[in-house]
């Protein structure tokens, strides 16, 4: 009989990726061409270029600081496809000035790149869980725009995106969002309960809870649907 | 700032891209892995900074690899579930790896058999025996620790050889059954 020893190395030489690769081989330069123009990558290599000088740019940050929170600078971000510098605040800075001159306006392009980051990743499992609930409906012969279907729709609703909270769990997000991630978090896992309970009103609905991850933090597209 | 993540970058690309790649074809079917890799290093250059320096950036290129994967593999079963209208979830497809590339039907069982593991277990499976990682870089790529790594690589080689035998002994009668046949 067959040893466990021997089964194993029998699967060692199963490797699929021992027959011949045919991929062409590239450079890194042509590669990262490739997936510029097939993506959409945000510049994040680029965007110290076009940095204004810097004491333009100490204006700039402090502007920023005062002008709009993190959650309106994700918000932007996050509806903005294009790669592209924090666009914020085009007050110029007056009395803040002193007030916040320890800000760095390093840092608050480090919370703009990993909030642009992170919504990218949870916009994308749940462009992929929005697929998902499409395709439950669909075999399930779900009419959307039927009165009597609400229920199964939201019950399908939840339970895809029960499916995946573990996903959206297992991200990691920068220490600089992390807090603000954690609160997100929390509010996109009440959502399967708000969406098997109608008659919740307020911020405990499904509309609630949209709102607060699309708006108030920025997270645009990332809850799989309107309510119905 | 650009030209060394340029730099930095083209470094990830020469030293892993062949062995992501291996991964991925290991794992997917041959018109997903192109794009899988391609999502790595998407997620490479938009995280440059999180990528470690020295060959712990492999372990965490890896890392990404296997949630790409994961995903992939997602996908896959839910074009399945559409076209078979079924309400019922599709199992995973373990081993997605393309058909054409397993050689030999011992291989063929034992890939078999590796698809009957344990999701997790299958992985350790995996990343020990065909990218050749020690417990704590697996323990990194999956985000367990060390010690679970050890109990699902024990057990999964214990129940990899089980699978094998139950697989080769129906395969062994099958063989047996149609050469009768044929008699």
């Amino acid at each position: 009989m067959i040893t466990d020893n021997e089964v194993l190395r029998l699967f060692e030489e199963a490797d699929p990726a021992r027959a011949p690769d045919t991929a062409p081989v590239t450079d890194a330069v042509s590669y990262l061409h490739t997936l510029w123009s097939s993506t959409n990558l945000p510049a994040v290599a680029t965007v110290p270029a076009s940095i204004p000088a810097p004491r333009r740019r100490a204006r700039t940050a402090v502007a920023a600081v005062a002008a709009v929170s993190v959650l309106v600078l994700g918000a932007l971000i996050s509806r903005d496809d294009e790669p592209a510098p924090p666009q914020i605040g085009t007050t110029p800075p007056t009395t803040t000035f002193d007030v916040r001159r320890e800000v760095d306006d390093l840092h608050a392009q480090a919370i703009a790149t990993a909030y642009s980051t992170l919504s990218a990743q949870v916009r994308s499992i749940c462009a992929a869980a929005k697929e998902r609930h499409e395709a439950d409906v669909a075999a399930a012969a779900i009419d959307p725009a039927d009165p009597q279907a609400l229920s199964a729709w939201s019950e399908s609703m939840a339970r895809d995106l029960e499916e995946t909270l573990p996903e959206l769990r297992a991200l990691v997000a920068p220490t600089v969002i992390r807090d603000l991630w954690e609160l997100t978090y929390s509010r996109l896992a009440q959502l399967p309960t708000a969406w098997r309970n109608p008659n919740a009103t307020g911020a405990a609905s499904a509309a609630g809870i949209i709102h607060a991850v699309e708006y108030e933090f920025g997270l645009m597209d990332c809850t799989l649907g309107s309510p119905r | 700032v650009g030209p060394d993540n340029d730099a930095r970058f083209g470094e990830l690309y020469r030293c892993y891209f062949q062995l992501i790649r291996a991964f991925c074809r290991r794992r997917l079917e041959r018109d997903l892995v192109d794009d899988a890799v391609a999502e790595v290093f998407v997620t490479a250059w938009r995280r440059l900074d999180s990528v470690p320096a020295g060959d712990a950036a492999l372990t965490w290129l890896y890392g990404v690899a296997y949630r790409e994967v994961g995903h992939q593999w997602r996908s896959t079963a839910r074009r399945r579930r559409l076209h078979a209208r079924l309400l019922s979830v599709v199992r995973r497809p373990e081993s997605a790896a393309d058909e054409s590339l397993i050689d030999g039907i011992e291989h063929r069982l034992v890939l078999d058999a590796a698809a009957r593991l344990r999701g997790t277990d299958a992985e350790v499976l995996r990343l020990v025996a065909w990218e050749q990682l020690s417990s704590d870089d697996i323990a990194a790529v999956l985000e367990i620790t060390a010690n679970a790594v050890k109990q699902r690589l024990h057990r999964a080689k214990r129940n990899l050889a089980r699978e094998y035998r139950r697989l080769e002994a129906r395969h062994i009668a099958s063989a047996d059954t149609s050469h009768g046949g044929d008699q």
